[in-house]
């Protein structure tokens, strides 16, 4: 009976009139899958999507913060997603790409220029003039808003900066009877005399693996500083130039001279265990070394000091430190871009951001001037230092080459893959590598026609 | 009626009664397996065409405007590029470094446990654990071990006074490979062993015994009776660690990230650098389309060996 109406003509209708209707229950959800209500069918529903910026206590903050606003905005319902470090560029491409962006994101430091160059950002210089005339700009380091300037627009606004140091030890540099270097020679040498290989001391720990961030980071400090950048003016590739040159050979003779030999297969991880461990005497790295070791190494703490941000080749000019500016963007294929703009400027409130800060302090930098003499930022020495620069010194590989975003965003771990790594290592000379990155790297920089 | 060859053929309206009958009698088998056929056509064959097409495309997800038909450009660069060829290279060493030497160690293995001895149980269960630990797992804490400021094996080869200073074992060129090959053999050979216990305990005693009474050493026994009765799951084996060594993008990438000076970058890793880190879905998607035919034709190369062998089968 079952194999007969198996064989009917009516039964196969059936099955692909199911296979029908599931494939467009699966489209009409992806539809509506974005939550938009339609008008007058209740509050607004907005998608922001932003990455997992550290530790719980934060992230419970960022989701507090958006309960707030729903709360006080009964017009705009907020839902927030976490995208996972691992992938987060991967899924807002995708989403993009099937013409289902979220209404806003958070993103690294180059995300709003890829989305602008695909047209995907809403530009946003009315909240800019907003911004502009109320003052808020007037509480921001300049570079701080002027990095989102894109093609005309204003395609992004920094909600904080993501901070990178170099550490010292005070007690040591002390016992030697050196000043704190302030330029890359005083660097250079401070780093030799506080090099002990008889005791396993080294004098500078940094990132050199391939594969990672993190190498980039220790270098782009000194192209910063030597005046250098990845893109001109114009955003064509500048990676094969003499002040990429001068940072690569003087990173090389640190790590020759001063560093641990495993150095080119070291991440911060490394870096921090040996600084906690008290056997280097300098360690670059990122802002959250400073509540890390107050946490596991509160004997070393007080002796742990900041450098000052060293004056290089570039002159002081040129004398930075790297800051990734964290910006939050609206997409342009939004619904709702006013609901969209208020959401931002609630989050960009001074009272709000305050709130993400101080769950993680020393974990998060702020974007305000006026916020590094709260005592967020002031209860503990490196903090404070820390802030200080992020706000006074800070800049990243972006800035002030906009019009080369794209391409620097799609760097990769390029650098560390063709140019550092393999000069650190001693497999090819410095001039070789800057040729190779210059070859493989530049086509990344192509731009709209 | 006879074809030239003098067999008989059907007539066609004959031919045609008997498809209609076979398919009428297999509708509802028909009807069963489609839901199966529709999914393998969504996941598998269709993923598959626009890989394939990807691969003769200039695209890059930063860059969707200058998405374009580009034909061979992207194997001719490929074919250029001194990086594919470090990586092809390094592809090579580490399939025949790990699936030769794992094979070696599974072999001694799988010997030295076909024998009676008390507690074999827990020595073949213990010999598992590798394999069965998740890779990542294992990876990470091989990095771990292998670290040279923190890592037990420096520590340890220097507690012993067997070196003065720590060995700079993901550091330096050869010896990151060198890790990356001990670390592969040690995660494998458990599965070499296990089928070559598998093979072992189908050859029937009375071979060995007759080999020994016709007075076969343990070697010529080994040589000339039990290897050749093993080999043909040698090669299945053998087969399928070469396709999953050359497809290993976990182990390079968390042990040293493709380094140092890319010297353990393999082709799969590559293509992922390429393809998810500077987002050139193109390109990174060539290398994959190169590095899965060099994967068909190995597999087609083993499967004539295999077919050759099977007069031992």
């Amino acid at each position: 009976m079952l194999k007969e109406s198996l064989q009917r003509p009516r039964f196969a209708l059936a099955v692909l009139s199911s296979f029908a209707l599931l494939g467009a229950a699966a489209c009409s959800n992806g539809a509506t899958g974005d939550g938009q209500a339609k008008a007058g069918s209740g509050p607004v529903t907005l998608r922001y999507w932003d990455m997992q910026w550290g530790s719980a206590a934060f992230q419970n903050q960022i989701k507090a913060n958006v309960a707030e606003f729903n709360t006080s905005h009964p017009g705009i319902k907020v839902q927030f997603q976490q995208l996972s470090w691992g992938d987060y560029s991967q899924k807002l491409l995708s989403a993009v790409q099937a013409g289902n962006p979220p209404d806003m994101s958070g993103g690294d430091s180059g995300i709003p220029f890829t989305m602008a160059a695909q047209d995907q950002a809403l530009d946003i210089s009315d909240l800019f003039k907003q911004w502009e005339s109320d003052g808020t700009f007037a509480d921001m380091p300049q570079w701080a808003y002027n990095k989102w300037k894109f093609n005309g627009k204003d395609v992004g606004i920094t909600w904080q900066f993501d901070q990178r140091a170099i550490y010292y030890r005070k007690d040591l540099l002390k016992k030697a009877g050196l000043p704190v270097p302030t330029t890359w020679d005083q660097f250079m040498t401070t780093a030799q005399k506080l090099t002990n290989p008889s005791t396993g001391m080294i004098g500078l720990a940094i990132p050199g693996k391939q594969g990672t961030f993190d190498t980039d980071q220790f270098y782009m400090t000194l192209v910063l500083q030597a005046g250098g950048s990845l893109a001109d003016k114009d955003g064509k590739p500048s990676i094969d130039t003499p002040q990429q040159l001068a940072a690569l050979n003087f990173e090389k003779q640190l790590v020759d001279c001063c560093a641990a030999k495993g150095t080119p297969s070291w991440t911060f991880t490394e870096v921090l265990k040996q600084f906690e461990q008290g056997k280097a005497a300098m360690a670059f790295g990122p802002g959250f070394f400073a509540n890390d070791i107050t946490k596991n190494a509160p004997k070393l703490a007080p002796n742990v000091g900041v450098l000052p941000v060293l004056v290089g080749p570039g002159g002081q000019a040129a004398a930075h430190s790297v800051s990734f500016a964290n910006p939050w963007m609206i997409y342009k294929e939004t619904k709702h871009p006013e609901q969209a703009k208020e959401f931002l400027k609630w989050m960009m409130k001074k009272e709000n951001l305050r709130k993400l800060y101080a769950s993680e302090p020393g974990g998060k930098w702020p974007v305000y001037k006026s916020l590094i003499n709260d005592p967020i930022y002031t209860s503990n020495q490196m903090i404070q230092a820390l802030a200080k620069q992020s706000v006074e010194t800070g800049v990243d590989y972006w800035y002030p080459s906009n019009k080369g975003g794209v391409g620097i965003a799609s760097l990769g771990t390029g650098l560390a893959d063709t140019v550092i790594n393999p000069v650190i290592s001693g497999q090819r000379s410095a001039q070789d590598a800057l040729k190779d990155g210059a070859q493989k790297l530049a086509p990344l920089f192509q731009t709209q026609q | 009626m006879q074809d030239t060859m003098g067999n008989r053929t059907m007539s066609s309206p004959g031919k045609q009664r008997r498809r209609k009958s076979y398919l009428r009698r297999n509708t509802m088998a028909y009807w069963l397996i489609l839901p199966s056929l529709l999914f393998l056509l969504a996941i598998v064959f269709y993923p598959l065409a626009t890989g394939l097409a990807e691969g003769f495309r200039y695209h890059s997800r930063v860059q969707p405007w200058l998405t374009r038909f580009n034909g061979l450009e992207n194997y001719v660069t490929a074919f250029h590029d001194h990086q594919v060829w470090l990586a092809l290279r390094t592809s090579i060493v580490m399939v025949v470094g790990i699936v030769g030497l794992s094979y070696l160690l599974g072999l001694a293995s799988g010997l030295l446990l076909n024998k009676s001895f008390r507690l074999r149980g827990v020595y073949r269960a213990l010999i598992l654990v590798p394999w069965v630990v998740p890779p990542v797992v294992s990876y990470i804490s091989w990095q771990w071990m292998l670290n040279d400021q923190s890592g037990l094996i420096d520590l340890v080869l220097m507690k012993m006074h067997l070196v003065d200073s720590p060995v700079l074992w993901l550091s330096r060129p050869g010896l990151a490979m060198l890790s990356i090959v001990v670390v592969g053999v040690w995660s494998r050979f458990p599965f070499m062993m296990i089928t070559v216990l598998a093979a072992l305990s189908s050859i029937p005693d009375e071979l060995s015994e007759s080999a020994a009474l016709d007075g076969a050493s343990r070697f010529q026994t080994f040589r000339y009776i039990t290897f050749p009765l093993i080999l043909p799951v040698t090669v299945v084996a053998t087969l399928l660690q070469a396709i999953w060594t050359f497809n290993d993008f976990g182990l390079p990438f968390i042990l040293t990230g493709g380094g140092p000076a890319n010297s353990t970058t393999p082709l799969i890793l590559l293509s992922y650098k390429e393809a998810f880190q500077r987002f050139n879905i193109g390109y990174g998607t060539s290398l994959a389309i190169i590095s899965m035919t060099l994967m068909l034709f190995l597999g087609a190369l083993y499967l004539r060996m295999q077919k050759r062998q099977g007069v031992y089968e």
